[in-house]
């Protein structure tokens, strides 16, 4: 290879870095000049600085509130990856938010799934349902409240949420005769922070807890 | 108690801590979805986008060495990535996928230290110096995802004149930044418009190489 021929080589890839740096280049371009950069100390040291200036563009934005459900689904996946390890990363997203396709596509990826089309359910349907479930939801806390006149005594609560920081409450215990449903009564607790887990472990004060019964962090207990 | 660095956060993500992962989230989560937001053009796939991309952070970041100061670099990389991926799909055109982001990840550059304290008003003041052609070709690069030839074609540019305004317009950015870090943000200014947009009627309009100057 002559000098010269080796002299323009470089400027031609010494030029395309720009493009290289912002992922504006083509692909067959991408490959050519990361075989060249390999050798080329001074290019390496070119796409540094380029690199850092791209880098460097999404800080003019202004920035803009993202919709709630965006930490909510963060959240959720994160929490199901650690609490159900072992499921399929196809099925780690919650079904409100659609997956798009990770890494490389050889065939064009369909537009994701548009959210739930509501247009299409009858609002009477709906009121009948919502009624439906109302009563439904009367008659039950109806029969709860009966069933816990029967059985109530006052508790010592302690909720620890997922990390070692204990907050202290105190509050009244009630169960159903079948002892199926226990709900518990808890004043005095600082507000709960909403993004942690609580646990609620009913202890005796002869008996050893056995499991916990695990709780999404809220201001209400039940 | 003092608030985490985006270092001691990225540490605590490597070693499965959610609550790091959504503090990163609460620090750079409304800067990540106004990126997508800024490529795609549409809330819900900005929001998949930005949950993909803290989805590989939580992945990956045991695996990368994200480098001292890069954190926000490096989510806003990925975010990025995903947010150009996902408008190039909806184009049915190539997809680079993540694999070249992630060799760059993994070695982050000297040059991150000077991106990881930079402030808003500097980075427009720096943008705002250069150039038209530039930062036009700059934009239609980084926030529409067209390659060099694409904008060309579209802009109706000499190739070797695209290539000149994409590497000296980061030259110079780089060279501003550098400068203001140096003069401790000196040469910040207030205002200015958010991104490195400029109307394309403005190119057409203005025409000039790649040095042009403003």
């Amino acid at each position: 290879m002559q000098p010269a021929d080796a002299d323009r080589d470089h400027s031609y890839f010494r030029d395309l870095l720009g493009a290289y740096a912002l992922g504006a280049a083509t692909p067959e371009d991408v490959d050519a000049v990361a075989a060249h950069l390999a050798g080329c100390k001074g290019c390496r040291a070119d796409l540094a600085r380029l690199r850092a200036a791209a880098r460097a563009l999404p800080l003019a934005l202004e920035d803009r509130e993202p919709p709630p459900t965006l930490r909510d689904g963060i959240e959720a996946v994160v929490l199901r990856e650690l609490t159900g390890a072992g499921q399929p990363e196809a099925q780690e997203r919650p079904a409100s938010v659609p997956r798009s396709r990770p890494g490389r596509a050889a065939a064009p990826v369909p537009p994701p799934s548009p959210r739930p089309d509501h247009r299409f359910v009858s609002p009477w349907a709906a009121a009948a349902l919502l009624l439906a479930f109302s009563l439904g939801m009367l008659g039950w806390n109806l029969r709860l409240h009966q069933d816990l006149g029967q059985a109530e005594e006052s508790a010592s609560v302690v909720l620890r949420p997922a990390r070692p920081t204990l907050l202290g409450g105190g509050g009244r215990l009630a169960w159903t005769e079948d002892r199926e449903t226990m709900v518990v009564t808890v004043r005095g607790l600082p507000p709960l922070a909403p993004d942690l887990i609580y646990e609620l472990w009913p202890v005796r004060p002869d008996a050893v807890p056995a499991s916990p019964t695990a709780q999404r962090g809220t201001n209400s207990t039940s | 108690m003092a608030e985490r660095g985006d270092d001691d956060l990225i540490a605590a993500i490597a070693r499965r801590d959610p609550n790091a992962l959504l503090a990163l989230y609460g620090r750079h989560g409304r800067l990540a979805f106004a990126l997508a937001y800024r490529v795609l053009g549409d809330a819900q796939t900005a929001e998949e986008a930005v949950q993909d991309a803290f989805l590989q952070v939580w992945q990956r970041a045991a695996s990368c060495d994200v480098g001292r100061g890069s954190g926000r670099g490096w989510l806003l990389t990925i975010v990025h990535r995903r947010a150009i991926d996902a408008r190039r799909r909806s184009r049915h055109r190539l997809e680079m996928g993540l694999d070249a982001v992630e060799a760059t990840l993994a070695a982050p550059d000297a040059w991150d230290e000077v991106v990881h304290g930079l402030e808003r008003d500097e980075v427009r003041a720096a943008l705002r110096m250069l150039p038209e052609g530039q930062r036009q070709a700059i934009d239609l690069a980084y926030y529409e995802g067209l390659t060099h030839r694409e904008i060309a074609e579209r802009t109706g540019t000499p190739l070797g004149t695209v290539k000149g305004r994409l590497r000296l317009g980061l030259e110079k950015l780089h060279a501003t930044l550098v400068a203001a870090r140096a003069q401790g943000g000196g040469q910040a200014e207030e205002g200015g418009g958010g991104g490195v947009a400029a109307p394309l009627a403005a190119d057409r309009r203005g025409g000039g190489g790649a040095t042009r100057g403003r």
